[in-house]
Parts: C-alpha cells; structure tokens; sequence
C-alpha cells in the first residue's frame, strides 16, 4: 500500500516536471523577450548572450518611447481590435447561428465560401482590399482597418460559433417561440445567453487575431491609424536595428492581451469544453 | 380549453412525405394520446398542431378558427418538451414567468401563478435555483409548470417521461393524470410506450407510416383493433397471428386469425380440447407471469401468458386453448379487422 502511494506521488512529480518542461520550451522566446528588454542596452546584443541582465534597467523602455509614438500605435490597436471583434462577433454569431440551424444547401455553400476567404494567402486579398478601401476613403483610418479585421475575421467566428450553436439542442429555441419569442428573441435571450462561453472563447481568439495582425496594417495605414505591430516594426529598418526597444515595445504590446486572457481564461474553458459533456 | 380539428392535413419534407392525409376531431377536454413506432410522424403532427412546423395542405382548426398561419404563442398551446428545454441560465422563477413577460402581464399576477404552480408541483422551496440544481423529475416538474402557469387553451406533451426512471416515470405519469382532472384542458400527449398511452388516455390516435390507423378509447383498440398494425401494436406481449385459408363454395380465402397472449391457455394434456399443440421452445418468467413460447409449425412460436403457479419445461409437448370470443379476424390481403368472423369481439 505504501510502496504504491509512493510510487504514485512519483509518477505525479514526474509529470509535473515534464510539464513544466514544456511550458518554459513554449515560454522560452516570450520570456527572453521580457528578460531582454529590462537588460542595459550594451548587454542586448551581447555576445556570448546572456539570460539574466546584470542590473535590471528601462533604458530600453525610455529609448522606445522616444523613437516611437507607442501610446498613439496602442490605442489604435486597441480602438481597432475592440471595434473589428465587436462587428465581426455580431455579425458572425448572427451567420454561425444560421449555419448551425439549417440544412439548406444555399446556406452550407455559403458557409464554404466564407471559409474559402480564410483559406486564400492575406497576400491575394491584399490588392482588392486596398483598392476598396482607398475608393471609400478609409486609408490610414481606424474605421478601415477596422472593417478590413472584421471582414477577415468573420469567417472564423462562423465557424467557431456555429459549432457552439450546434451543441445548444433546438429544443431551447422552439420553447421560447412557444413562450411568446419570435426567430430573433429567441436567439437574443435565449440561445446568445447559453453560448456565452464559446461566443467569449471566440471573442478572445478573434481579438488576438485582429491585435497581432500585421500586414493589412502596414499596408492600409500610414501615420494616423498606425497599429502597434507596425509602429514596433519600424524599430528594424535598412539603417538600424534596435533590438532593445524592439523588446521593450514587444513587452509592452502583449499586456493588454494577457490580461484580456487571465479575465477571461476560466471562460475560454468552458468554451472549449462545451459540448464535451452532454449538459 | 380548446377544440381541435385537422381536415386532410399533411407535411412533406422536399419529396417525402411525413404526414398524408390527417383527419382527426379532438374536443374540448379531452385527453389525446399519439402513439406509433419510430418515425411514424407522431411527433411531427404535434409540432404542427404547435405551431413550430409549417403545414404543407390541409386545414388545423383550433375553437373553430383557421391556425394554420398562427404563431405558435397566438394559438395558446403550451408545450411541455422531452428534453424539458429548461432555460439553463433562468432559475427556477424566471423559466416559470417567461411567458408570461413576453405577454406582459402584471408583475403580481405573475408571481400569483408562478406561486400556485410551484405549490402545486411541489416546487415552492426550488424557485430560486438554476435547472442544473435539481434532479430530473424536478426538472420535468418545473417543465410542466411552465405550461401550467399560462393557462394554457391547450396542453402539448411531447415523450415527457423518456428521460425518466421506471419509479419516476410512474409518479409523473400519475401526477399528469392529475393535472388533466384538476385543469379540464384539452392534452395531447405523444408517446411511444403502450402503458402511458392506455392509462392516460380519453382516446388514443395509432399512427404509422404517416397516416391513422385508428381512433378510440383504449379499450376500444385492446377488444376491437381494426388492423393487423394496431392489433400488433397494442397489448404486450404482442397479439399472436395465425394465418389461416378458407375455402368456400367456388373461393377460398386467406385469413390471419389474431389471440393475445392473455387469452390462450395451456394443458399438459395433449388430448385436451385444444385449439393448438406444440413444443416449448422459450420460457420467459417475469415474476408476477410467465411467458410460455410453444413452437406449433409456424413461423413464429405462440406466446401464452400464464400464472407463475403453473409448472412447464422447455421441450414439453403442451395443448393451447384459446378463448374463442377472444379471438379476432382479420383479412389476410388487406389487413383489416373482419367483424362477422370474430365471435365475441
């Protein structure tokens, strides 16, 4: 009995400790980032490198600032990423929903296609959007990036929410139409509060996606609607590279996310789980 | 209370079709039991006369007035579903009151009802809690009291007790005999288990492959089936058939002669005045009876209920004797009951 229990408690530690392993292997660039940025600037570069700096500093935080505008590039991702996750959530749990409830044939192809916007190279769609967005006027504006993110968006909150939908027997929706609802109430009180879960989950992966997105960005603006990721590329150009504050600015730009990510975490989990277990 | 009519209703599904030709009166009051096997289409009649399926031809009348169009909540139909489809993120309150605020009804009306019925269903300590938090005859207690609270002109049961334990099942099943007797409203009650439907029941509606075998009470289809389907349908264990030929002057005739299991008895005696003799084949004891499986040449072997008393063995050589008035007739091409054969009933 005793050998067993110890033989148990060894094997958990064992386990614990190959997870731990591969945490730090997925943490490891994240992590070299953060060290490097609170390194003094000779030691950036430094060879052989090192992994700890010798003295923490923000010398590479206060050259970022001032190379860059990062509180303008910030908020523009920010009013970006908000706006182009809150139109493509509406929009594509709305479709998902739709996707999720019928079995018309128009409508399945029309799920298909949306996702054949999702699997073409960005690069491809690069020239039309930029054509239509400079024939609208939106160039180097938020409300165009913020069309353009929930544009490329939608077709995966489709996809993520019709799965979710799918999960939620029709049975829900059809006693709310019983009880007095119409086809939009019903999904309005009924079948939007259930999803919850696994409408935040795609919430979170669909803000990230918009957040970390980069080339629309460059290409679509210029000086006042300029993204994070765009303003931390231009640290890197023909003349020079300036690896400190690249770090500093990278640090900084994942903040938001994080928290955005540890609120919601619990959510994103019981997004994923839906469906897992038959409620 | 609300009166029904379905004039030569059906419902197609691009080429198949899932009802054809409905035509059924339901008064006012009454308790209607639709029962089939799978896929027979006693679920879809339901959601149509709901509201929640369209009617591809034919009229539903409901007090008289053309439904077809209707929204479900302008027919006054209140549906009590299998899966229950709680709200799960309403407690026990709000699933009771929803109809009621979409109607906008008064805030004390509301809570008057939602109180009586929780009283009556023996829910009052309950309706603060989420559906997740209780147990599954409470759910399907809160289900009913959903109905119940609209006040609804007419009741519609969808297989409410399928998710239930055998005990459970029982209780409920006699707790909505309950509700019909105490409310007076028209149900209509869809299942496929044969007791529900017999001991509910005012009249019982046997579908199959999308049309109406027959209506009646349900002893009216136990003593007087009108076909091979509901004869076999009905009763448990199922009716045993015979199929018999006639000759008469210039023309014989096939015929299937049908005895319930309950009906034939069995001697030891071989010389006994038997109608059929036989092996036993199969011995099934269920405690209160037993199920004896006597082979006589057919097909299928003949089943005799008979008291746990008496004493067989498999492979014996036994005598059945059925009771004559009990037997019923049936044509051997169409299928339909013989009513000038069939001695008694």
């Amino acid at each position: 009995m005793m050998i067993g229990l110890r033989k148990s408690r060894l094997w958990e530690i064992a386990l614990l400790g190959g997870a731990l392993l591969f945490a730090l292997f997925y943490l490891a660039p994240f992590l070299t980032i953060v060290l490097t940025s609170f390194k003094p600037a000779a030691e950036v570069i430094a060879s052989p490198p090192r992994l700890l700096p010798s003295h923490f500093s923000i010398e590479n935080y206060l050259h970022m600032a001032s190379a860059l505008n990062i509180g303008r590039s910030m908020w523009n991702s920010l009013v970006v990423t908000f706006g182009s996750t809150a139109i493509a959530m509406a929009l594509g749990s709305m479709a998902g929903y739709a996707v999720a409830r019928s079995h018309s044939p128009v409508v399945r192809s029309f799920f298909l296609l949306a996702l054949l916007a999702r699997v073409v190279p960005p690069v491809t769609l690069a020239i039309p959007i930029l054509g239509m967005i400079r024939w609208a006027g939106l160039i180097d504006t938020q409300i165009g990036l913020i069309l353009v993110h929930a544009a490329l968006n939608l077709p995966f909150v489709i996809w993520m929410s019709s799965g979710f939908f799918q999960d939620i027997p029709a049975d829900l929706e059809e006693a709310a139409i019983v009880d007095g609802c119409n086809r939009f109430t019903a999904f309005t009180r009924i079948i939007l509060p259930v999803a919850t879960p696994g409408l935040a989950a795609t919430a979170i992966f669909a803000a990230m996606l918009s957040w970390n997105e980069y080339l629309f960005a460059l290409l679509l603006t210029n000086v006042e609607a300029k993204t994070a990721p765009v303003a931390v590329s231009e640290l890197l150009n023909v003349y020079s590279s300036e690896w400190g504050a690249m770090t500093a600015a990278g640090t900084l730009f994942t903040i938001p996310v994080l928290i955005l990510a540890i609120i919601i975490q619990r959510r994103i989990v019981e997004g994923m789980a839906m469906g897992a277990v038959k409620g | 209370m609300a009166s029904i009519k379905l004039a030569n209703i059906s419902k197609s599904l691009g080429r198949n079709d899932i009802l054809r030709g409905i035509d059924l009166d339901i008064g006012s009051g009454e308790f209607i039991v639709f029962v089939g096997p799978s896929g027979c289409g006693k679920s879809t009649l339901l959601r149509l006369i709901a509201g929640l399926d369209e009617i591809t031809s034919g009229e539903l009348l409901i007090d008289g007035v053309l439904a077809n169009g209707m929204s479900p909540s302008d027919r006054r139909v209140a549906m009590v579903f299998q899966s229950y489809a709680l709200y799960p993120h309403m407690t026990v309150r709000e699933n009771m009151s929803f109809s009621l605020k979409n109607a906008r009804m008064d805030k004390r009306e509301i809570e008057k009802r939602v109180q009586e019925a929780a009283r009556s269903l023996d829910l009052a300590g309950h309706l603060d809690r989420l559906p997740k938090q209780l147990s599954g005859g409470q759910r399907q207690r809160v289900a009913i009291g959903r109905a119940i609270v609209r006040e609804p002109g007419l009741f519609l049961f969808d297989e409410p007790l399928s998710n239930l334990d055998a005990a459970l099942r029982v209780q409920t099943r006699i707790e909505i005999a309950r509700l019909h007797k105490s409310l007076k409203t028209t149900m209509i009650y869809v299942t496929h288990d044969q007791v529900e439907a017999m001991t509910l029941a005012d009249r019982i509606v046997v579908l199959n492959a999308g049309r109406i075998e027959q209506v009646g009470s349900p002893l009216d289809l136990y003593n007087r089936p009108a076909n091979l389907f509901v004869a076999g349908f009905i009763g448990s264990p199922q009716m045993n058939f015979i199929s018999l030929s006639t000759t008469g002057p210039g023309a014989s005739r096939e015929m299937v002669l049908g005895i319930r299991p309950e009906h034939l008895s069995i001697s030891r005696d071989e010389q006994y005045l038997a109608s059929f003799a036989g092996k036993i084949e199969f011995i099934e004891n269920l405690g209160e009876q037993v199920l004896i499986y006597v082979n006589i040449g057919q097909d299928r072997p003949l089943v005799a209920k008979v008291s746990p008393d008496e004493d067989f063995a498999l492979g014996q050589h036994v005598a059945l004797k059925m009771e004559h008035g009990r037997a019923h007739y049936f044509d051997g091409e169409s299928g339909m009951r013989l009513e000038r054969e069939a001695g008694h009933g």
